[in-house]
């Protein structure tokens, strides 16, 4: 039997006034101040109602009020085939809070539908029911055996909500005998804020289960009862299982409830016999505030037990107490190389939190970093936070050569500008390594310190060819702060190693344009070393008169035995461009060189050069057969910029169309595009394009017919369809604005589209309707109507020119 | 004198002609002014008040140079995030987390959209082009509804691309899911603010509406500072400092004199646009790296000056096609997220990816450079980084690249990579934050419980 509308008005200002929620979309915590707030105005508002109410008409009880007719509409709406219809209706009630109470009965019904969204709306807005909602219990709880995670996880917090009614089934249901109806059950306790005494009542009873399983599920329901529940918790800490003293103690840490009681037997248990008990138990200690003296001694025991993962939680803990875990230094240098690695991170992190006081650790971290294969970043970082105290153990563990100096390197760069003094003073070390890693470090800096200048200057001339590279890498980057450089790297491109003149000359080309610094570069071409020779090429490559000057030096450079050296030149040339004139010529002939890499050089050089000979069309056409996908890449990109002087070039392409590779039709159609000159040839082409699988395909043929213009019109009908598509409307819609026409093959499908109600199409189908005029009478209907519903002054007069232009002679 | 305690946040306030400038936590501020009117002793460097920061990136990432092999401590920092490398001890890696709602659970094409509008929601948008938005309320709104009254603003959305708010931007998805990541109630997406500017006016501005425009026109035809206005209180709260607290206003002012002066340069100074489908937002920096700074900028004095302590930030929005000329990747960001494994676009992805988590970097290297207390502003903070999209190629919404920096006060173990089980909903995250916010909540979105491994 359902009550009167007046009864459920009076129920529901009674339930918002012992029950305050919110109707926001997520529920908040309990307890929460605001809570409070909104209850006094309730219990205005329940005179209020109650003496509106008695004054109302006897007629007046039986009609329902704005708000009972919604949620009866909306529970119709629940029951509708339609699935959007549905999750509308379930939506809304699940925003309405109490004020869905007469939709309960569709709203229970609906927990049979298959629909994640519906079923998930529906819980919540039985849950936002509240206690009102109690013939919900028995289907919410038949879910609590669901195996989706989410359905399961807010059925059990649902019936949290709907508060003690639920606990008689809850009882039963402990003694269910599926575990997961038991385990939920449990769950479902855990949320029972308004009635968290009984609920923790019922809890505590459950710390005697005989499953250990269930106790421990127990102490993190009595978790979630806040206060209520610390007392079962503590006692819990009494558990036989160690598993239940461990959640027990999360439970506590969690909740920060550090009463002496609880701190006393934590400091017992971090004595227990088991590992994870005295881990979890250190952790805790570790944010209890309390008596650190005492605390010190445990953990100090900790670092020493035999087990890794009490070590680990001893070290972590041992953060909490600042400088004074310095007493434990020793004791956490010997578990800096302990075999575990989170034993190993967690003492790297204590040792690191004391900074420049744990200099004693440098050795004990580097010796780890050299053990372990890879850079490993508690122990990097441990060092970077001991600041300079630990660059000269890091300089002195760069003498070994099997320790990685880019490692140390990028260390002593962690560590800043407070390294740079002791950095610097190591560029003088007698030890090789020392001044090598110091030079790198130096060289990674950005920016180098001013004071590095001179004793890296003294470094070039270091017998050492690192410290002499990693010093003109520094040097390099510091450009005109360095008194006389461009002479000093004059001297060392004469100097006796090649990876010291390849550096030397990498360096020289950021030097200026002059006549006499191309000069130099030109000679570094005939350096017997192939580095050199690549890094005077590209050197000279950098700037177009450079390329100018040194063009018939680099047209012999061609010739060049190294491959690598030949590719280089080429690029070169190739800067430029069109005004290439004799090296053009040279560069058209490595097309048929021997090595790959010069050809595909080659290749790219004649299209910048725009090099147009028959000789060259042919050769880069005989390439088109190539199947190496950057071959083809750049033959098609070249002969986009010169292949239209031959005819036949684009018969040698379509094939391309049907490569297997989506980056090579691409290519092919965009070099299509620029080599036939007849559109009528390719405009099929392109259109069957745009029904590829690959939309970068599609897109490279609809960029291809929106530049013809209104010639690809025939286009439009395809181009339209694929409006509706994420990947390719943006490059449609410019397609369709420069084609600026369509034909009447098109008006079918425009039709179609302004019947869509999706604004842009619409508005595109509109628009060419429009451009085609008489032809396109048949749309006439459709786009009066439009007009007609359309509440836009904007809309209505975009449907009138397109009306206009239709209705206009032809 | 006008220097007054800020009624919302109990800082030391100066003001001048329209200016009100909240300061940082000074140690003479706190303890050493008691009884002067001056003081703002509520807070010390043990009680510091925590952030929260979302920052969105679109498309997904390349995900084999952006996950870690190693887990725990002592996690390799593959190539996108060895920007981090400073900071790595103050990150946690999360590898695993879903966004379910992200995928089309029936509703078809739309992935971009449903991306950033699941991002901190957790929630299935209704696809429509319409008006008849609707997703959830996202989590930075649940944190701002329960704790925003604390600060001057209860959050603080922002974004360096003005979409658009209405129309169909994505197979019929509106364009307000793809443009906002923020939304305080279901039906309603707070709307992002892409002009440092007006940013910075709001921070420093005692003044509201036509009334604020007009004092930074003012400001701005004078040539004249914030900083001009509030010279005088800065100059006498001077006197009554310790000297190193002295030393920390200063740097503190000059800092905003920097941002400020960086905003006027990005803006007068522009280059042109290079980027046509994306040209920058009315009066916003042309150059987009200056762009994400300033933005990172205003998030950093925002925290600093606890004017509030919630913000999103959209570095693009969902399914950005922005080209990044400045480091030599032409292409759009979203046609070359359809990668289908081709070498030379995953590694222009790669140097998108990197290119954003570099900014990040900036972002997070600030925090950490401002003092609080005995600690800094990162430590107090929690800033999640992340994509709704794993693959921009697959469109995936499971396995989510996810960066959760700062440690909340102590309250996360960071420093580690982890990996969590599969399927576990991005929103068990955003309850485990919310928990360390001080509001903690019984769910947000999809979420099924909260993720444990936060701490060891």
């Amino acid at each position: 039997m359902h009550p009167t509308a007046g009864h459920r008005l009076i129920r529901l200002f009674a339930i918002r006034c012992f029950f305050p929620t919110d109707c926001r979309g997520f529920s908040t915590g309990r307890n929460h101040p605001r809570r409070v707030s909104t209850a006094l105005p309730c219990w205005v508002t329940l005179l209020v109602g109650c003496t509106v109410f008695l004054s109302l008409p006897a007629h007046g009880q039986n009609e329902p009020s704005e708000e009972n007719a919604r949620a009866l509409q909306l529970a119709e709406a629940l029951g509708d085939p339609d699935l959007k219809k549905r999750r509308d209706a379930a939506y809304d009630l699940a925003s309405m809070g109490q004020e869905a109470l007469p939709a309960l009965d569709a709203l229970i019904q609906r927990l049979g539908d298959r629909d994640e969204q519906v079923w998930v709306q529906t819980v919540m807005a039985i849950a936002k029911i509240g206690p009102e909602a109690e013939a919900a219990i028995d289907p919410l709880t038949d879910a609590f055996h669901e195996r989706s995670q989410q359905k399961r996880y807010r059925a059990i917090w649902a019936v949290g909500r709907i508060g003690s009614s639920a606990i008689p089934k809850l009882g039963k249901l402990l003694n269910d005998t599926s575990s997961s109806r038991r385990s939920a059950a449990i769950e479902a306790l855990g949320w029972m804020d308004g009635n968290a005494e009984q609920a923790a009542d019922m809890l505590d009873d459950l710390l005697q289960d005989d499953s250990a399983e269930v106790r421990q599920l127990v102490a993190t329901s009595l978790s979630r009862l806040g206060k209520v529940g610390q007392t079962a918790l503590t006692q819990a800490l009494n558990d036989e299982d160690p598993e239940v003293k461990t959640v027990a103690i999360l439970s506590l840490d969690k909740t920060e409830a550090f009463s002496p009681e609880v701190t006393d037997r934590l400091f017992e248990l971090a004595r227990d016999n088991d590992p994870a008990v005295r881990a979890a138990s250190l952790i805790a200690l570790g944010h209890a505030s309390g008596n650190r003296e005492r605390l010190m001694d445990l953990l100090l025991e900790g670092v020493l037990d035999p087990e890794s993962r009490v070590q680990g939680a001893a070290a972590h803990a041992l953060q909490s107490l600042g400088d004074d875990s310095r007493l434990a230094l020793p004791a956490l240098i010997d578990l800096i190389g302990s075999e575990d690695q989170a034993t190993r991170s967690a003492a790297a992190r204590a040792v690191g939190s004391l900074g420049n006081k744990a200099a004693e650790a440098t050795d004990a971290l580097i010796e780890v970093l050299k053990k372990t294969p890879e850079d490993d970043a508690s122990i990097t970082n441990a060092l970077i936070r001991m600041g300079p105290a630990a660059v000269p153990g890091l300089l002195r563990a760069s003498a070994d050569s099997s320790q990685s100096t880019d490692l140390i390197s990028r260390i002593l760069t962690g560590i800043g500008t407070k390294a740079n003094a002791p950095l610097i003073a190591a560029l003088r070390s007698d030890a090789e390594h020392t001044r090598v890693s110091a030079a790198q470090a130096i060289a990674a800096m950005n920016p180098i310190p001013s004071a590095a200048i001179q004793p890296l200057q003294a470094c070039l001339d270091d017998p050492s060819v690192k410290v002499r590279s990693a010093a003109i890498s520094a040097l390099t980057k510091m450009g005109d702060a360095v008194d006389n450089w461009s002479e000093q790297l004059q001297n060392l491109i004469t100097d006796t190693d090649p990876a010291i003149r390849t550096a030397a000359v990498n360096a020289f080309a950021r030097q200026d344009d002059s006549i006499a610094n191309t000069r130099i570069l030109v000679d570094c071409l005939k350096d017997k070393h192939d580095s050199v020779r690549v890094a005077a090429a590209s050197g000279l490559g950098l700037t177009q008169p450079r390329v100018q000057l040194a063009s018939a030096d680099l047209i012999n450079a061609l010739a060049d035995p190294s491959p690598e050296v030949r590719a280089t030149v080429i690029a070169a040339i190739a800067t430029l461009g069109k005004s290439g004139g004799q090296a053009a010529e040279a560069v058209a002939e490595l097309l048929n060189d021997s090595d790959m890499s010069v050809r595909i050089s080659a290749v790219t050089a004649v299209g910048a050069m725009e090099i147009s000979s028959p000789e060259v069309i042919r050769a880069l056409t005989s390439l088109l057969t190539a199947r190496e996908e950057s071959v083809l890449a750049a033959v098609l990109t070249s002969l986009a910029k010169v292949g239209s002087a031959d005819r036949d070039a684009a018969s040698k392409i379509i094939p391309l169309l049907k490569d297997d590779r989506s980056s090579v039709r691409s290519a092919a159609i965009a070099c299509l595009a620029k080599v036939e000159t007849d559109h009528a040839k390719t405009i099929p082409l392109f259109i069957a394009a745009l029904k590829d699988a690959d939309w970068t395909v599609r897109q490279e043929a609809t960029a291809s017919l929106g530049a013809m213009g209104s010639e690809a019109r025939d286009a439009v009908p395809v181009l339209f369809q694929l409006l509706g598509s994420e990947e390719d409307s943006t490059a449609v819609r410019g397609a369709l604005r420069s084609i600026d026409d369509a034909g009447p093959d098109a008006v079918p499908v425009l039709i179609e589209g302004l019947k869509t109600g999706d604004t842009r199409r619409t508005f595109y189908a509109m628009f060419l309707l429009g451009k085609i005029g008489p032809a396109a009478s048949e749309a006439l209907p459709v786009l009066k109507r439009l007009r007609e519903e359309s509440d836009s002054r904007r809309g209505k007069e975009a449907y009138s020119r397109a009306i206009r232009q239709i209705e206009s002679k032809p | 004198m006008n220097i007054e305690k800020n009624k919302y946040a109990r800082r030391t306030v100066l003001r001048g002609l329209g200016v009100s400038m909240a300061l940082p936590w000074l140690e003479s501020l706190a303890t050493g002014e008691r009884g002067s009117g001056i003081a703002n002793a509520a807070e010390t460097s043990d009680n510091s008040p925590k952030r929260m920061a979302f920052i969105f990136v679109p498309n997904g990432v390349h995900l084999a140079n952006w996950t870690p092999r190693r887990l725990g401590h002592g996690y390799d920092l593959p190539e996108i995030l060895t920007p981090l490398a400073a900071i790595q001890d103050d990150l946690l890696v999360i590898s695993g987390l879903t966004h379910d709602k992200g995928r089309a659970n029936g509703d078809g094409a739309g992935d971009h959209a449903r991306s950033a509008s699941v991002f901190l929601t957790g929630a299935q948008p209704r696809k429509t082009a319409g008006e008849n938005i609707r997703s959830g309320v996202s989590v930075d709104q649940v944190a701002a509804q329960l704790a925003g009254d604390a600060t001057r603003f209860a959050s603080l959305e922002l974004g360096c691309e003005a979409g658009r708010s209405a129309g169909n931007c994505d197979s019929g998805y509106s364009c307000a899911y793809s443009s906002n990541i923020a939304w305080s109630s279901e039906s309603t997406p707070v709307g992002k603010e892409t002009n440092p500017r007006l940013v910075f006016e709001r921070l420093f501005s005692d003044t509201h509406g036509s009334a604020r425009d007009k004092q930074a026109e003012r400001r701005e035809q004078l040539k004249m500072s914030v900083l001009d206005f509030i010279l005088e209180d800065a100059q006498q709260l001077q006197k009554r400092m310790a000297v190193q607290d002295k030393r920390k206003l200063d740097e503190f002012l000059n800092g905003v004199r920097e941002v400020e002066q960086r905003i006027t340069r990005s803006t007068e100074h522009a280059e042109p646009a290079t980027d046509l489908d994306y040209p920058p937002p009315g009066n916003t920096p042309r150059d987009y790296q200056e762009h994400l700074r300033l933005m990172c900028d205003m998030m950093v004095l925002a925290f600093q000056t606890d004017r509030t302590r919630i913000a999103t930030c959209m570095f693009a929005d969902a399914g950005s096609n922005r080209s990044y000329r400045q480091i030599d990747v032409p292409d759009g960001h979203h046609g070359l997220s359809h990668h289908r494994d081709d070498a030379a676009k995953l590694a222009k992805i790669s140097k998108i990816n990197h290119f954003h988590v570099a900014q990040l970097a900036y972002f997070l290297e600030k925090l950490k450079a401002t003092p609080e207390g005995e600690t800094n502003l990162l430590d107090n903070s929690m800033i999640c980084y992340g994509s709704a999209i794993s693959d921009g190629n697959r469109h995936n919404n499971e396995n989510l690249p996810v960066l959760l920096a700062g440690n909340a006060g102590g309250l996360i173990d960071s420093g580690r990579h982890i990996r969590v089980a599969r399927e576990t909903p991005m929103c068990n995250l955003f309850m485990s934050m919310l928990d360390r916010f001080g509001t903690p909540v019984d769910f947000v979105g999809d979420s099924t419980g909260k993720l444990s491994e936060l701490q060891l």
